[in-house]
């Protein structure tokens, strides 16, 4: 099977941009919002304007509020929405998928594949699933305007993975043609253990947090923000993680690796250990601002979505998580949340009752 | 200066400390009368004001010098005669000040320790000194908003109004009250040095606002306004999640104290607005005061290095003492600890070290009501 027709579910900055871009590509796209305030500027405009690794203005098959709408006859459902909505959409999706219809979950971060077929079986849907997932957008992008997308480009040598794992090469051999940049890896264990904005944007955000109120976040956040202190605590969460990835058998490579090989740093301030350096080193990095407030994905999604199943697979793996487990606490504290209870838990990835040595087999299974 | 000594029972005072604060009692307490014996180990703070005799200040109450007649390293001779020995340091030197001032100690000298709150700290040294039942009082915060501003002078900017004291055992508190009250008239009688230990403000806010502006201090070496900059909305419900915990710390082991925002209201330094609103950022935000104090220039700070290991390792210890979960505050402690790179739990004011450890909360509060018997 090839896919030729795609429902990308999410008219945000990758949903937005996944739309121009296999648009211009010659896929067949139907993109579904929940609000339609966010289709009536394409409407408008006869499609999505582009800049960067496409130009122009690509016009897209189906605008639309009708998840079923978006979904019928098409081969492949990408979900293209922040981890927050992952419920509602499996909620949405649970009497319409099939079989034959697999779902990309773009990006997934830690845990998003299993949380959302979690969700989907919770909604009563019983059949065959397969889903695949990266573990951050496959677009370097930015909405720039309400039907305009800046692509800057493909997100490279980014790990991928698939959920039930026994279906994960038949999930790449289909998304691999729309994005040549993915690499296959171990399981959904590998990606997530491998989201490393987890593990620096929340030391960032927690320790600089009277900076971004104060000034609507002046100041560069990798450049400035990432001091020797918070490269420390950093370092810190990135130690347990990998305990973590260690303890259950999963293979990891540090921050500093993966930033490195990301391309965001030099190879002398990888080896130098200092992740502060390596962040304050960064030149594709250097202009990044920071957040204007800490009511942002750095938080929601890095927290709930990163940081609880973190020290979720460290509960399983029997592994204390003292430095994750604190900054999940104060950054609850100071936003008036409760991260540690609404984010994605054992229970919410569908792995509560399930111990470390089962853990490879419903992986592996999905059951 | 008055020729004649004062009325009361207390007419010659042992300082131990030559920093801001005791340079500032000494000047302060000099004007009333009281004759003034300066006693500290550091020979370079001493050796300009014994060149000058005394010490030049610059306070609320006047601008003058303040001749001081005995100003030593020798702690015996600094206590000779001296109805009071009060030291006045910070909480990281008690246990050296208390080993000196043990050996010279007598049944009839009051020992008065301002800012104390180090808890059952002192006792449990006067004993390993070889005092059996010792008997000592102190305040939750020091008389004075102060600076040593130079080796021969210190800046008063305001003396305290209100300062919760307390006397160990509990049951000599109003004896040790009726002694100091009559140098320091602010003081309030508390039950005991349980409840001078949560009074103290510096203890509950700093650690957080420090930890939340942690980037921007190391950023910018502390460019900004410490707190009406950096306590911001959500810095502020840190610090009142904080104080939550204390609370109720503090209400397990029966000790009474006022939330955060109303003890800073009570020492005058916040708006009645700001206490109306009961949170740590309106207090903060309003707070005259402190509007202009700048932050700390790194993190190597006594805001971290004093008030983590003397401030929220007590908070925490009682906690566990009096079976209350204070995660918050534990959070913060490990969260500091990493960011400094060393761990502040290891040299801090742990049960172990009041020699409480493995002590039941009940024998806990019997002994801080009765002593040793």
């Amino acid at each position: 099977m090839t896919v030729q027709t795609i429902a990308v579910l999410g008219a945000g900055h990758g949903g937005c941009a996944a739309a121009a871009d296999l648009g211009a590509r010659g896929y067949s796209v139907r993109l579904h919002a929940r609000r339609d305030e966010s289709l009536a500027p394409l409407r408008e405009q006869g499609g999505i304007r582009a800049k960067g690794v496409q130009e122009g203005l690509f016009p897209i098959d189906l605008l639309t509020t009708d998840v079923a709408a978006a979904v019928d006859g098409a081969d492949l459902v990408m979900l293209a929405v922040p981890s927050v909505a992952h419920r509602h959409y499996a909620e949405a999706l649970a009497p319409i998928l099939h079989p034959g219809i697999p779902v990309f979950v773009n990006p997934g971060h830690t845990g998003g594949g299993l949380h959302f077929v979690h969700e989907l079986r919770r909604a009563g849907y019983a059949d065959e699933i397969r889903t695949g997932e990266t573990v951050t957008l496959t677009y370097i992008c930015r909405k720039t305007g309400p039907a305009e997308v800046d692509i800057f480009s493909w997100t490279k040598k980014l790990k991928f993975s698939g959920f039930p794992g026994k279906y994960a090469g038949e999930m790449f051999a289909l998304i691999k043609p729309l994005y040549p940049e993915i690499v296959p890896v171990s399981s959904v264990l590998e990606t997530g253990l491998t989201n490393i904005n987890a593990v620096f944007h929340v030391p960032g955000m927690v320790m600089n947090a009277g900076w971004i109120e104060d000034t609507g976040g002046d100041f560069l956040f990798y450049r400035e923000g990432i001091t020797p202190a918070v490269g420390r605590v950093t370092k810190a969460v990135d130690d347990e993680r990998l305990a973590v990835a260690t303890a259950l058998g999963v293979p990891s490579a540090s921050f500093l690796e993966n930033f490195h090989q990301a391309g965001l740093t030099t190879r002398a301030a990888m080896e130098s250990g200092d992740i502060s350096r390596a962040c304050v080193e960064s030149e594709p990095n250097k202009a990044i601002k920071s957040p204007p407030s800490l009511d942002h994905r750095y938080m929601h999604e890095d927290v709930g979505y990163g940081l609880v199943p973190f020290a979720a697979f460290g509960d399983l793996a029997g592994v204390d998580t003292p430095t994750i487990d604190g900054l999940i606490h104060v950054a609850s504290s100071m936003m008036g949340l409760d991260f540690a209870r609404d984010g994605l838990t054992l229970e919410r990835m569908g792995l509560a009752g399930i111990g470390a040595k089962d853990l490879a087999r419903f992986v592996e299974q999905g059951a | 200066m008055s020729a004649a000594l004062p009325e009361g029972p207390v007419k010659r005072i042992a300082i131990f400390g030559a920093g801001g604060g005791g340079t500032s009692a000494a000047a302060h307490l000099s004007t009333l009368g009281f004759e003034i014996r300066l006693y500290s180990q550091d020979q370079s703070a001493l050796a300009p004001l014994q060149e000058i005799g005394g010490i030049n200040y610059d306070a609320p109450f006047g601008k003058g010098f303040a001749p001081i007649p005995v100003i030593t390293a020798d702690a015996a001779e600094a206590m000779d005669g001296a109805e009071l020995v009060m030291v006045v340091s910070p909480a990281h030197l008690h246990e050296k000040w208390i080993r000196a001032a043990a050996a010279h100690l007598t049944e009839e000298q009051t020992l008065f320790v301002s800012p104390g709150h180090t808890l059952m700290l002192i006792p449990h040294v006067l004993r390993d000194c070889g005092i059996e039942n010792p008997v000592y009082c102190e305040t939750a915060t020091l008389p004075y908003l102060c600076r040593r501003t130079g080796p021969v002078d210190c800046r008063i900017s305001r003396v305290s109004d209100f300062m919760v004291f307390g006397g160990f055992p509990g049951k000599e508190t109003e004896r040790l009250h009726g002694i100091v009250s009559s140098v320091y008239p602010a003081v309030a009688a508390f039950s005991n040095v349980l409840e001078t230990v949560f009074p103290y403000g510096n203890a509950i806010h700093h650690p957080p606002a420090f930890l939340a502006n942690a980037g921007r201090v190391e950023a910018t070496g502390g460019d900004f306004r410490h707190y009406y900059d950096g306590i911001t909305p959500s810095v502020g419900r840190l610090i009142d999640t904080v104080d939550a915990e204390r609370l109720l710390v503090a209400k397990a082991l029966g000790a009474k104290t006022m939330p955060f925002v109303e003890l800073f209201w009570t020492m005058g330094y916040t708006t009645d607005a700001a206490r109306d609103a009961g949170i740590a950022y309106e207090a903060f935000h309003q707070s005259e005061p402190d509007k202009w104090i700048p932050a700390p220039p790194q993190l190597e700070h006594r805001y971290f290095l004093e008030d983590v290991p003397f401030g929220h390792v007590i908070y925490s210890e009682l906690g566990r003492l009096a079976g209350v979960p204070t995660p918050t505050i534990d959070h913060i402690i490990h969260l500091a600890s990493v960011a400094l790179g060393r761990d502040l739990r290891a040299d801090a004011l742990t049960l172990d070290r009041m020699g409480l450890g493995g002590v039941s909360k009940d024998a806990f509060l019997d002994l801080l009501e009765n002593g040793f018997r």
